[in-house]
Formats: structure tokens, sequence, C-alpha cells
């Protein structure tokens, strides 16, 4: 049992902080991939990038680093990195009683870093260090969530907030790579920068060799159980989390909240490849992100905008 | 710090090697630390020698790092009408206030005696109002009030205590008597600096803190809870209490949240609470909870667009009549700013000896009222001297400095006071006690005032400790934060009776 407001700010902190970390990390790699790939790829992979971050593509004139500086620093608009962690530190202020110091004091820390980057002289030659360093900050923050907060509904929302995101984040980065028919096809190299911008290099070479192909990517992204960032192990997450809220109350909207993620959770733990990359793709892809919007709805008509008649004692 | 060579570090800071202390001014006001020049008192000796043997390098290094430890914790209040700036941190100033155990048993006494008879005061004004027909106090002078409620006629609050948290404002006058000069008895704030102050200096100083046993204040939050708790029916085993703040734009919200965190209190805004039936529920992620006890901070104007001001978003429709319902407990009970009145004040030394056939063991600041004829008189004749304040403002605002104003001034406010007497009241003009604080790696002498805390419900508890304010700047004797104050930590010493308290480790 917890405020509904405070239940609702918490969603928010998960949400804004996992959209601040995807911002990073993708400008981070868009940044140094015309260093590791060709020109053209690097054009291309940027353009996705920017696509992915909901920017308009480069015109020609402006230059990435441009782009980069208003996707990180830009508070008029609100999915920058600064302003997604400064309203994720807002929320946490107006539920500081609810989390521990120790997340208030990283989350706190985190935003007067950047602050102090904001405007800084020559923060281009050191973008990747900002881009870094904010990665490790916020990795560090959900550790202190782990070790720190109670599991109970309080964390349950947090997590939520932060599954969700990753969801659609993940899912819109598979819309640009699998379903975009412009322009040449992905090569090896943007595979692996897909990967890449997913967090998911590494974990993918373990568990399928350095097998970089269309099919294997798409698949471990969207069905690998085990990946913390493939779209069934959000879908799972997001489905156990809800679980775990407010067990017993809200008959009507508990229903009607859990048939959506179950939905979705099975839809992912049945897909088979063939659905999922070939000529559905575009619509499975779709239907992940529309279901997740959909939760995000029911889970606030249930917890924080229900209406009172609902629950006056008779 | 070993006892071994604290008299070697005395004497040298006596002898003028430290030179810590070459700006330290001491004026005509009572000092904290100094009898006379270079003579410290003895409950300061101590921190005399520490101070005078630290390098102005660790002093100032000390210095940032409390600052830095402010403003990661996020220990800041908001300064209105900045855009990107809004939050700053409080100046605190290292080097504590010490009160010696003998002067605290004073002040404890004193000030549970007033708030005492005040609720007294207060249970009378909105009951039988047996003082006003006595004559003690003009009828008008309080039922004229803008800060008395009607809406609280003939309510009885628990254990008659219409004040529950209590933060009065003391001085120290030129003899070294302490003086209260003003009662805050609606929504007073501070208590978080009160503890974070204390932390920071324990970490800063832990020798000194160690050897001068100091007595604790870190029981605060708990027993806030239990004075609040105490005010829920008997009836309720285990009440729901929760905090009301106006939300996390207003200036002391770190306070709120903070003392929500330590009491493991929902901090709860207006939108949050529904009321039903008279009964005041929350909304919770698992429905509707009942709401027993309510802290609020929000004035009372704010609290209930139905019962007060029609255009606040900060309170709850419907609460007064939940509370007039009996369903729930508001601390402090609304109306209770009419006992904090500046004009009631000078009646206060005869409201105790009315109520409790005492006399008041601390003394007011002398006061002119000039609704009365030859006090009004004295005053206008006297405007050069005096302080002349509004009676239904606060925070600095229509006031005369007479010293400080120009002839012009003054004879403008004189037609002011002329116009609506009973509107003024005037004080002489008063000097703040000084002790040390820290400037750029030396010390120099301030003007501070003392907040300290009482809390009454089913019993009253005065915490031995307080928020002592510092007017930063030279001279100043303005310490309000908004204006340039800062604060600093106070050490209440452990007497003979608090052996064990002493004994607690940091």
């Amino acid at each position: 049992m917890m405020l509904s407001r405070v239940a609702d700010a918490l969603y928010w902190i998960g949400r804004y902080l996992e959209r601040a970390e995807h911002g990073a990390r993708l400008l981070d790699i868009t940044l140094t991939a015309g260093l590791e790939g060709g020109r053209d790829e690097a054009e291309l992979i940027a353009g996705r990038a920017l696509r992915a971050l909901g920017a308009e593509p480069l015109e020609a004139g402006n230059s990435l680093i441009d782009a980069a500086r208003v996707l990180t620093f830009d508070r008029a608009d609100s999915n920058s990195i600064f302003s997604s962690i400064a309203l994720a530190r807002e929320n946490a202020r107006q539920v500081r009683d609810q989390i521990t110091t120790e997340m208030w004091e990283r989350l706190n820390l985190l935003f007067l870093r950047m602050r102090d980057t904001v405007g800084q002289p020559g923060w281009e030659g050191r973008a990747n260090a900002i881009y870094q360093s904010a990665i490790a900050d916020l990795h560090a923050f959900k550790g202190i969530v782990e070790g720190t907060m109670s599991h109970g509904e309080g964390y349950r929302f947090l997590a939520l907030g932060g599954a969700i995101e990753r969801a659609q984040i993940i899912c819109k980065l598979l819309e640009l790579h699998l379903v975009e028919t412009e322009g040449p096809a992905i090569q090896e190299f943007g595979w692996v920068t897909l990967l890449r911008m997913c967090c998911g290099l590494e974990p993918f070479v373990r568990a399928r060799t350095a097998d970089f192909r269309r099919e294997s990517v798409a698949e471990f992204l969207i069905l690998d159980q085990e990946f913390p960032r493939s779209l069934r192990f959000c879908a799972e997450r997001i489905d156990r989390h809800l679980q775990g809220v407010a067990p017993g109350a809200f008959g009507q909207r508990r229903t009607a909240f859990l048939r959506l993620t179950g939905k979705l959770r099975s839809k992912l733990d049945y897909a088979s490849l063939e659905e999922v990359i070939g000529a559905d793709s575009k619509a499975f892809l779709a239907s992940v992100i529309d279901e997740c919007i959909s939760i995000n709805s029911a889970v606030h008509d249930a917890f924080v905008a229900y209406p009172l008649e609902e629950r006056l004692p008779a | 710090m070993s006892q071994r060579n604290t008299g070697s570090e005395l004497e040298n800071a006596r002898s003028g090697v430290g030179p810590r202390f070459e700006a330290y001014k001491l004026g005509s006001a009572y000092d904290e630390m100094f009898s006379k020049p270079g003579e410290p008192r003895e409950h300061y000796e101590g921190l005399f020698a520490r101070l005078g043997s630290a390098s102005g390098d660790e002093l100032e290094g000390l210095q940032r790092a409390i600052e830095q430890a402010f403003l990661f914790q996020g220990i800041t209040f908001t300064v209105y009408g900045h855009e990107d700036a809004t939050e700053k941190i409080i100046p605190t100033d290292l080097a504590p206030r010490i009160i010696p155990s003998g002067e605290w048993d004073v002040l404890d006494a004193g000030l549970k005696q007033r708030l005492t008879a005040l609720n007294l005061f207060l249970a009378d004004l909105y009951g039988d109002q047996a003082i006003l027909k006595d004559g003690i106090l003009p009828r008008s002078l309080v039922l004229g009030s803008p800060n008395y409620r009607r809406e609280m006629l003939g309510v009885t609050v628990p254990h008659g205590a219409y004040v529950n948290i209590c933060g009065s404002d003391m001085i120290r006058r030129e003899d070294g008597q302490y003086a209260v000069l003003e009662d805050n008895l609606r929504v007073p704030s501070g208590v978080s600096y009160m503890l974070a102050n204390r932390d920071a200096v324990k970490r800063a100083f832990p020798d000194l803190y160690r050897a001068a046993r100091v007595r604790p204040v870190e029981t605060y939050p708990d027993d806030l809870l239990a004075t609040l708790r105490s005010l829920a029916s008997e009836y309720q085993p285990d009440p729901t209490v929760v905090i009301l703040t106006p939300g996390v734009f207003n200036s002391a919200y770190y306070e709120h949240a903070f003392l929500a965190r330590l009491m493991g209190t929902p901090l709860v805004e207006g939108r949050d609470l529904v009321i039903h039936d008279n009964v005041v529920y929350m909304r919770t992620t698992s429905g509707l909870k009942r709401v027993d006890v309510i802290y609020r901070r929000v004035d009372d104007e704010f609290m209930d667009p139905l019962a007060f001001r029609a255009d606040s978003i900060l309170g709850v429709a419907g609460l007064m009549n939940a509370y007039r319902a009996g369903n729930v407990v508001i601390a402090n009970a609304p109306g209770a700013g009419v006992a904090d009145d500046k004009a009631v004040y000078a009646y206060t030394p005869e409201i105790i000896r009315y109520y409790l056939q005492q006399d008041p063991i601390l003394p007011i600041i002398e006061t002119y009222l000039c609704r009365e004829k030859t006090q009004c008189s004295h005053v206008l004749d006297n405007l050069d001297k005096l302080v002349v304040k509004a009676v239904g403002e606060s925070g600095g605002y229509g006031m005369l400095i007479g010293p400080h104003a120009s002839k012009d001034e003054r004879t403008s406010f004189a037609e002011k006071i002329k116009a609506d007497p009973e509107n003024y009241i005037a004080q002489p003009t008063i000097s703040l006690s000084t002790a040390p604080v820290f400037v750029d790696g030396h010390v120099e002498s301030r003007h501070i005032d003392l907040r300290p805390f009482i809390l009454a419900g089913k019993k009253m508890t005065l915490t031995p400790g307080a928020l002592t304010r510092v007017a930063l700047k030279r001279g100043s004797l303005v310490v309000n934060s908004s204006q340039g104050g800062g604060s600093k930590d106070t050490w209440v010493l452990s007497g003979p009776s608090h052996a064990s308290e002493g004994a607690v480790t940091p």
C-alpha cells in the first residue's frame, strides 16, 4: 500500500532514467561509429540513431555534434538526456521520503554533474567521456536500488517503469533495423552496432558466437529468455512486477491490466522466428509498442487515476 | 585532542600564537564565548582551544566539506523567482553554540510554563472566554485578530493541546538573560537543520563533541511521532499519521520530506486526500485509506477551500468539517496563531499569571501597545529609539527600525501609527548576543538567536538542542535565511542529572 502519487512518481523515475541511459548510449556509439565503420555506414547509423531518439535527420551543414548537443542538453526538449535526468530527480524529490538516501544521493550527483557540464566550452572533446560517465552513474543507481531499497511495491513500480520504457525503446530500434526497406541492406557492422545500442554485443557473442546475421540478431533481441534487454525478457518482467503490486485489490481493473501483460508475455513466449522477422514483422513490432502503451494507461487507471466512486466505503 | 595538550593549546591561543581571533570584536552585546577579550567562558574553553590551534586551511577544508555534504544530500531551501538556481544550501557555520546545563534548565522550565499557559489560553478563547470576561485582555484585540478562527469555537482538542509543535524564538539580552522574542505557534520550521547541523558538526569535531558530553537531539523524530500518535483517539491503537505538505515548491519542502522519512509516515499533498462522510482518506495504490492524524505544514488559510481561502489548491475541501466532527486530528490546531500575535505577546506575562498563578520564568521584550493612548504617545515621542512593528505582518514587513530610519521615514510612519494605532506595537532596539563564526579561515563574532523546539501532546518535551540562527553579515541583526542568515549547531551540555545521556556515542 502506498500513495498513488508516489507510485506514479516512482514509475516515472524508472522510465526517465531508462530513457536517459538509452540516449547516452546511442549518442556515445553514434559519435564513435565513424571511427570504426566506413563513412557511409557511419552516416546510416547516425541517421537511425537520430530517428530512434525522435530527432530530425541531419540536414546539410548541420554536424552530428550539434544534433548531439541538443539531444543531450536541451531543457526545452523533454526527451533530452539532461531533461530526463532532471525530471527523474524532480520526481525523486517529490518522493524523497520513499526512496533511500543512497538512491537520492546518486541521482542528485548525476544531476549535478550533468548540470555542471551544460554549456561548458569544449564539451565536444569530452562527449564520449560524459556519456560513459552518465551511463556508469545510471548503472550504479540501479545497483543501489537493488541493494538498498525494499523490494516491495515502490520497487516494483520503479522497475515496471524501467521495463516498459526499455521494451518500447528496443522495439523502436528493431523497427528501424528490421522493417526499414529504404537504403542499402544492413551489413555486419550495422548489426554489431544495433547490438551495442542495446548493450548486447557481449551477451550475444557468448550465446551465439560472432555470427552477426539479421535472423540471429533479431531472434536474440526479441526472443532470448536470459538477455535483460530482449523484448521477451522485458515482457516477463512487466508481468511479474504487476502481479506483485497491490495483490487482492481492484478486482476488475486488476484483471484488465493483468490480461494485457499476460497476453504480451505469452505472445513473446510462443512467437516463432518467422512471425517476428518475416513479412509480418512490422505489424508484430507495432503491436508490441501498442500493448506497452495500453499497459501504461491501464496501470495509471488502476492505481493512480481511479474514480473515487469505485473505492469509497459502502 | 587529549586533555593533556588542551592546556597548552589554550595558552597558545590566549597569548595570540593562534591568529584565529584577531578580528573578533566584542561590542556591547553579550558574547557567548568571551567574558572579556581573550578570556573564554568555561564551557567554551574546549572550542576556543580547538579553533585557536587549527590552521586556516583546516577550518576552510571542514567548512567546504560540510557545504558539499549539504548540497549532495539536497539540504536546500527554495529561492523564489529564479529560473534555474531555485535550490540553495543554507550556510551552516561549523563552530557550535554551547549552552551549559544550568542555563538550559531555566529555558526548559520557562518554555514549558509558557506553552502550558498558551494552550490554556487558546482553550479558553475557543471555550468560555473567561480571560476576556475578567478583562485581562481587550476583547477586540483577540476577537478582531485575523488569526482568530470562529470555526474552532466549542471544538475540544486532545489533551487540551492546541499547539503541539512549537518553535519559540529566543534572544539573549545584553545582561545575558534569555528572553522570548516571538512564539511560533503555527507551522514553525527549522528542526531539520538542527538535526543536519548536529550530524555535520559531530563529524567535523568528534573529539570535541565527545569530551563536551553534549545531550542528544537525534530522538526528535521519534518524539514527534509519539506526540502525534498520542493525539489520536484512545480507541485507535494504531493510528495513521501523515504529514501534509504544500508540495515540492515550498521553501521548507526538504524538512517535510526529511521528517516523513525519519518517522516513516506518508508525506501527502492536498491532492492525495479525499473526504467522504466527514472522514479523511488518502488515495493509495490499494484504494482509499483512512487518515487519523495530520501534521500539517500548510497554513490555516490554505487548509480547506470550503472553510478558508477558496482559491487555495494546497488543502482539502471539507477538512474542517471532518475535523470538527472529530474524525481526524490536525496538529497544530487551526486558530492556534491567535496566541502568537504581536499584540497578544505583550500580554503573555499576564496570561501566565492568570492561568497558572505563577510568575513568568522567562521575560519578554518590553512592548508598547499603540492601542493604549499613553503608550502610543510615548512611542511617537521616541520613534528614533524604538522598533515599530505592524501587528498583522511578519518576516520584517511593515516595520520601522527607528535608529536606522531617516527623519522623513519616521514622520511618515508616525502618520500611519496615528491613523491605525491598534495595528502597531513598539519595542526597544535589542541587540542579539554574539558568537564565533568562521570567516575565510579565521574567526569573527556575529549576532545569533535561538529557536528551541517543544512538543506537546499527552506529555510535553523540550528537545535539548535548538536551531541557532546567525546573521552572517558583520553587524547585522537579521538572522532570516531568506536575508543572508545562516545557522549553526547548538550544544546543550549534560548536567549532573544527565549522566546516561552524555554517554551516548556519536
